[in-house]
């Protein structure tokens, strides 16, 4: 059912055209005849026309992409925001396992270009939720299920797919910050 | 009511008077009206709003009690959000995965700000009245200035009410607020929220005596060729005006150093260095690239000041610049000339700077000239002059930008935008790219940066909130200790890194707010003679200031006296068996991972553990590991869900472990 109504929902999108408008269209054919209505006419569709072109030119907006990372959604740029604060101390800030905390660690964190694509993406939750120790790995990477909300872990999640596939950050392109 | 044949006959008349095709129009004018009623009222029938009430109810398998257009009123606010017409789901937690527009609120933001009290479009935006997906705007609509934008920009929404620095759940607008502080914004801007006594820059009434000529001169051409991390922004000055405003600059003579009968000879720059490393300078200063941003960069100091004004300034810094952030640290004459030596011998790049300098005479074209470079820039926005005051500022007012008219044709005729933000966000960008002309300095800012301040920048609404609705963060007022207490923070600036109730630095991880009930009175004394910091990992340590041993013991008292929360002083029952199993505790969650408890093994982001029972009061310890993120937002400390019998046996074993042997850090 719900997948029927996202279909219905994003037909919904397009404009409809009312029911009614071929009956409103017929009435007004005959009035066309009317010389008098002509120079109307001409101006209502040029001036349609000038307003339709004038929406196509319009610039792109530098703000759809000012709070992204170059090749990630906003999601997974509020991600690794979060990944930043939170994981990068051991798991290094493009989550090579190279964090300043790593070299403490035994057993050490993984690279996560190389070990995610191993893991299906619920243990993947699991480990953000609870910790590794509920996977029955070493108690090292703790769990953070309280402190974040629903929202943050799924960013986190995106922003983990975006390292699994190998996303790296281009320092010139997003001014290292 | 008329005669037999009467009708005929005004038809025959009519017939004669109307053209036949005039007749015809009419004819068909009626029809044409009778059809666009028709199609009105089928249209009203089979309004969007209506299909997606039956799909709801189609989903719900419920009717709804109440069809037809839902509305909430705001006349506070001026707000009338039909939008619950359609999302019907909104408050309804079981339809949290229901699809748009049925799916319920996320997060728990409805339960702070109740739907019947907020509505949608105070922190939506987007047409409130409106009843079909288009008009309501959830998509850009050119030159309409409230649409719904991405959920990043929302948060200058937030802003409207949250109007305190660091605002709740929202970061790029908390982000943004920094950023406007720290860039000094408000130097040149009216900024409601900023004031300019927040300005961060030095004074330069003595600048004659201070600065190389030769170093100011391409500093002020381009400052961040010089030093990288500069924070003051690219004036794009033509090499004409940089002459002109060096040769104003040379002028300024107040402040003389003082003559300190430094004996330059017996200067020792190593010894200067070793200080400067004990004491912990790179804190705040950065060399290389290295080291804290809350002063200047040290990199190419021996370029920039003469050794006699560094020596002047570090005896008394108060004295040159009375709002610094630096403490008045407790060096010898001979500490402090070596430093100074240590400064102006080891760190210069191209050119050392002359051994004392002095001002020059303040007369000339040139001088006049820059006198007017001075005043037309804005530099005495951030940097207070004494012999200039009531210069206005020279950056428009940025109150009420958020939602007052902008002509953005005449603010920006070389870039054509369409809606404020994006104004904002291009200026902030770039100043030069929508004005050739525009004062404003290049701050060289990231998009990231540039979207944060714009952020920030768009919370500024004119239409001002109803006072129930500002939230309770509102600025407060900075927190000013009085007494002997209050000149030692003073002296020390210990405000500079640490802060109390959310005013003061943001530097330091410890909060004062607590302390007396987070550590022994003891341990803090101790901790002020001698700063050993207990996070190795942390970059950002204590300076070593050099407190004697009668201050210490007055701010441990204060501090320990004044700062101290009743819900932390509940005393700790101690079990027989409780060390035992926090020990087993400690080991199954992995705490040696960031916690050290010994010299060797452990990890450094958290605080090395050994000798807590000395440093820590146990109440704290307990109510910080069952709820961590209550007492300290966005700590790293994990919040393990900790029984009250958990969180008690762990603190036994935290409490029980042992100091380290004297000299060796945990």
């Amino acid at each position: 059912l719900i997948s029927r109504t996202r279909h219905v929902a994003q037909e919904s999108r397009q404009p409809r055209p009312g029911p009614a408008a071929p009956t409103a269209l017929s009435a007004w054919r005959p009035l066309l005849h009317v010389h008098s209505l002509v120079p109307l006419v001409a101006l209502v569709v040029v001036g349609t026309l000038a307003c339709g072109a004038r929406r196509r030119e319009a610039p792109r907006d530098p703000l759809d992409t000012a709070f992204t990372y170059p090749g990630l959604t906003a999601q997974a740029s509020d991600g690794r925001r979060l990944f930043i604060a939170r994981c990068a101390p051991c798991h290094g800030p493009g989550g090579r396992g190279d964090g300043p905390n790593a070299y403490n660690l035994d057993p050490p964190p993984p690279d996560f270009s190389r070990s995610l694509s191993k893991l299906p993406p619920a243990t993947v939750e699991t480990i953000i939720r609870k910790g590794t120790a509920a996977e029955g790995r070493s108690p090292l990477c703790p769990p953070r299920g309280k402190a974040l909300t629903e929202r943050q872990v799924r960013h986190l999640e995106s922003f983990l797919a975006a390292l699994r596939d190998g996303w790296e950050l281009d320092d010139k392109r997003a001014g290292g910050s | 009511m008329t005669g037999d044949g009467s009708l005929p006959r005004i038809a025959r008349r009519r017939r004669q008077l109307l053209p036949g095709r005039l007749l015809w129009a009419f004819g068909l004018l009626g029809i044409a009206f009778v059809a666009t009623v028709a199609w009105a009222i089928i249209h009203e029938r089979q309004a969007e709003w209506r299909t997606w009430q039956a799909r709801f109810e189609a989903l719900t398998h419920t009717r709804l009690e109440e069809p037809g257009i839902r509305q909430i009123w705001l006349p506070q606010l001026g707000r009338v959000d039909r939008c619950t017409t359609c999302h019907l789901g909104i408050s309804d937690a079981s339809l949290a995965s229901a699809p748009q527009p049925f799916r319920a609120h996320s997060g728990s933001w409805l339960v702070e700000h109740r739907v019947e009290r907020f509505g949608c479009t105070v922190c939506h935006g987007g047409q409130g009245a409106a009843t079909t997906y288009r008009d309501a705007g959830h998509h850009r609509i050119p030159h309409w200035d409230d649409p719904i934008r991405s959920p990043e920009l929302m948060e200058s929404r937030c802003g409207q009410c949250h109007v305190g620095r660091i605002p709740p759940r929202a970061p790029w607008l908390a982000e943004g607020r920094a950023r406007i502080a720290a860039s000094n914004c408000m130097g040149c801007h009216e900024l409601p929220g900023f004031s300019p006594d927040e300005v961060r820059a030095p004074r330069l009434d003595g600048l004659g005596y201070k600065m190389n000529p030769v170093w100011l001169k391409a500093w002020l051409h381009a400052p961040s060729d010089m030093l990288p991390g500069s924070r003051m922004p690219d004036f794009r000055l033509t090499d004409e005006e940089t002459r002109a405003l060096t040769a104003f600059l040379r002028t300024l003579s107040a402040d003389p150093p003082v003559d300190g009968h430094w004996d330059w000879d017996q200067a020792d720059p190593e010894a200067g260095a070793a200080v400067f490393r004990r004491s912990r300078c790179v804190t705040c200063h950065a060399i290389d690239g290295r080291g804290g941003t809350v002063g200047p960069e040290l990199t190419r100091e021996g370029e920039k000041a003469s050794r006699e004004w560094i020596a002047s300034y570090l005896a008394d810094p108060h004295r040159y610049q009375p709002k610094t952030l630096m403490p008045q640290f407790r060096f010898t004459h001979d500490e402090v000339r070596d430093i100074a030596a240590h400064l102006s011998e080891d760190l210069w790049e191209e050119e050392q700077a002359p051994a004392a300098i002095r001002p020059a005479p303040p007369e000339g074209p040139e001088v006049k000239k820059g006198r007017q470079v001075f005043i037309k820039r804005g530099c005495d926005g951030c940097h207070a002059l004494d012999t200039m005051k009531d210069v206005a500022r020279i950056g428009p007012s940025l109150a009420g930008v958020g939602d007052r008219h902008l002509d953005l044709r005449a603010l920006a005729p070389l870039h054509r935008v369409e809606a404020r933000e994006v104004y904002a966000f291009t200026k902030v960008s770039d100043p030069v790219s929508v004005l050739a002309t525009a004062r404003m300095p290049t701050f060289g800012f990231t998009p990231m940066q540039a979207g944060e301040i714009t952020v920030a920048v768009m919370a500024l609404r004119a239409r001002p909130m109803p006072t129930e609705y500002l939230a309770a963060t509102a600025s407060r007022p900075a927190y000013v200790p009085q007494g002997e207490f209050g000149a030692l923070v003073q002296r020390y600036r210990c405000l500079s890194c640490h802060s109390v109730n959310g005013t003061g630095g943001t530097l330091s991880t410890v909060a004062f707010d607590r302390i007396g009930s987070q550590l022994q009175r003891d341990y803090i004394e101790r901790f002020l003679l001698d700063p050993v910091a207990v996070r190795v990992g942390l970059a950002e340590r204590m300076p070593k200031l050099g407190i004697d041993k009668e201050e210490a013991t007055t701010l441990a008292g204060y501090l320990s006296a004044v700062f101290v929360d009743d819900a932390l002083e509940s005393p700790v029952p101690v079990e027989p068996d409780a060390a035992a199993r926090g020990t087993r505790l400690y080991a199954d969650l992995g705490c040696r991972g960031c916690h050290m408890t010994t010299d060797r093994g452990g990890g450094y982001l958290g605080p090395g553990l050994a000798g807590s029972g000395a440093r820590l009061k146990p109440g704290w310890v307990v109510a910080f590991l069952r709820d961590p993120e209550r007492w300290k937002p966005g700590t790293l400390q994990p919040d393990y869900g900790l029984t009250q019998q958990q969180a008690r046996d762990l603190t036994a074993y935290v409490m029980s472990l042992p100091a380290l042997r004297k000299g060796r850090t945990p």
